[in-house]
């Protein structure tokens, strides 16, 4: 095992950082450079350390991932990117691999098997947790694709996801009307476009998708930026 | 029934509201707000508003649960699975400890899983008793009062509730974050500190919310609070990065006898972020 390479971890579970940082060094000698669950400080650690690889979760706050990785590729920091997360949603797994992740592991893998894994794709290889090879073969075969969260937010406009977020809280039409200072008829109209573009029937389901797709503001612009 | 002003439909609050047929019972935000527009002539209608009143109860109550069940998922993830992760990489060292018969190392990590057991089922607890209080319309204040009255039962520390904002409506996710902060800073007053009395405060400030949990007990000496964060009490970490999820901060300050003071400051507003899986 002369591979010596060296990682940084991003998680905002303290636990989860220090058991995958003892266990990388113990049983595959990877030198960890060091681990945070701060975005301004994962940036500053990622550009200081130069690892040679850079492991880290999706699910976390207040700076997701996804946002993560797209200010880290604006800082022009290059260091190869390993997902390491619980999250086994297809949609994550073609965010993450169309942000030009390197890997895609779960977090119930197994600590042998991720240890492997982030031994192979230090050598250059591509990993991806066996659970996930389906659904990133899904995402290849013509028809089985399915959208993903990105293509239906691309559909909306930024006042259409500002409604859309509201009405995942539970608002009224009257309600958002007052909040946005437009008229009651205005919101009906965007309410219906919304309706049309995700391909949904009524308001509910507008706010059950916005709720499962994780619809925020911030996210449905940033979402095109790291995509 | 009264239920707090705000953008949370509770779901007892729609629960109750669908199976009355009368609309002044309802108390769903969004169907309260649409009856505004016809308060006047639907009054006394009952026939007429029933249908439309029944479908937006549905309605609200539909988005309420997705939004539980979205906040459900979050807390197993922040309380469970992480540790679980954590034990199984702790398991994977213990084994090659022992195959190398290094006694100490071996030890070692099997306390640290032994301990990570006894906080995944306090948390389970914990995420068992939030989720059961939920159902109450009166969300974290009523959790917290449940909590409160039956404090001195459990542990045997006299705790006082002096709550100075009896009207606060936090959207579940960030209400579930303070209890769960205020949960972790009580266990520490039970486990660690040694106290007779302890008080809970919740008030207003500024732009957001400030919680203090004090007690009277044998405190913690300022370089312990200093390095234990992620080493030592589990407990500080945790809190902190609950915290820091609601885009506050948390302050612990504590000296040998003189007892501990854990102080959280979060804004109302929630930051502008994706939630978690």
């Amino acid at each position: 095992m002369s591979e010596s390479i060296s990682v940084v971890l991003i998680d905002d579970h303290g636990l989860c950082r220090r058991g995958l940082a003892e266990l990388l060094e113990r049983r595959a000698g990877i030198k960890v450079l060091g681990t945070t669950g701060d975005a301004d400080e994962a940036v500053r650690l990622l550009r200081d350390g130069r690892p040679d690889l850079v492991i880290m979760d999706l699910r976390m706050a207040p700076v997701d991932g996804f946002t993560l990785l797209a200010r880290i590729r604006a800082e022009g920091i290059e260091s190869p990117v390993v997902v390491l997360t619980m999250s086994d949603l297809k949609d994550d797994l073609a965010r993450a691999f169309r942000a030009g992740v390197r890997g895609y592991l779960l977090k119930d893998m197994g600590p042998d098997d991720v240890v492997d894994a982030i031994r192979r794709i230090g050598r250059g290889e591509i990993v991806v947790a066996p659970l996930m090879a389906a659904k990133l073969v899904d995402l290849l075969v013509p028809g089985k694709e399915g959208k993903t969260r990105d293509d239906y937010l691309k559909q909306l406009t930024e006042r259409e996801r500002e409604i859309l977020q509201h009405l995942a809280r539970g608002k009224s039409n009257k309600a958002i009307a007052q909040v946005l200072d437009i008229s009651h008829d205005t919101v009906k109209l965007h309410v219906r476009h919304i309706l049309s573009k995700l391909g949904l029937t009524s308001r509910v389901e507008a706010a059950v998708f916005a709720v499962e797709h994780r619809v925020s503001m911030e996210a449905g612009g940033r979402a095109r930026a790291s995509g | 029934m009264q239920t707090p002003q705000g953008d949370r439909p509770t779901i007892a609050a729609a629960a109750v509201a669908e199976a009355d047929p009368h609309p002044r019972a309802f108390d769903v935000p969004a169907a309260r707000a649409e009856r505004g527009a016809s308060a006047n002539d639907a009054a006394g209608h009952d026939a007429t508003a029933a249908p439309e009143h029944a479908r937006l109860v549905r309605e609200a109550l539909r988005t309420a649960l997705a939004n539980e069940r979205q906040m459900m998922a979050n807390e197993v993830h922040d309380s469970l699975a992480q540790g679980l992760t954590y034990m199984r990489m702790r398991m994977s060292l213990l084994r090659d400890a022992i195959r190398d018969g290094d006694d100490v190392r071996a030890i070692k990590y099997w306390s640290d899983v032994d301990s990570s057991l006894t906080n995944a089922h306090r948390r389970l607890r914990e995420l068992i008793t939030y989720f059961r209080s939920r159902m109450d319309p009166q969300g974290l204040l009523h959790a917290l009062q449940e909590t409160t009255e039956t404090f001195l039962d459990r542990t045997g520390v006299a705790l006082e509730f002096a709550n100075r904002v009896p009207d606060l409506d936090l959207p579940v996710g960030r209400e579930v974050q303070v209890f769960h902060i205020v949960q972790e800073a009580l266990a520490n007053v039970c486990m660690h500190a040694n106290a007779r009395r302890a008080r809970l405060t919740l008030e207003r400030k500024g732009a957001g919310y400030e919680i203090v949990v004090d007690d009277d007990g044998v405190g913690i000496a300022a370089d312990l609070v200093a390095e234990h964060g992620e080493a030592g009490h589990y407990g500080i970490a945790i809190m902190r990065e609950r915290a820091c999820r609601l885009g506050g901060e948390l302050t612990l300050d504590s000296a040998p006898g003189a007892g501990t003071r854990v102080r959280l400051y979060f804004p109302a507003m929630e930051p502008q972020t994706e939630s978690r899986l």
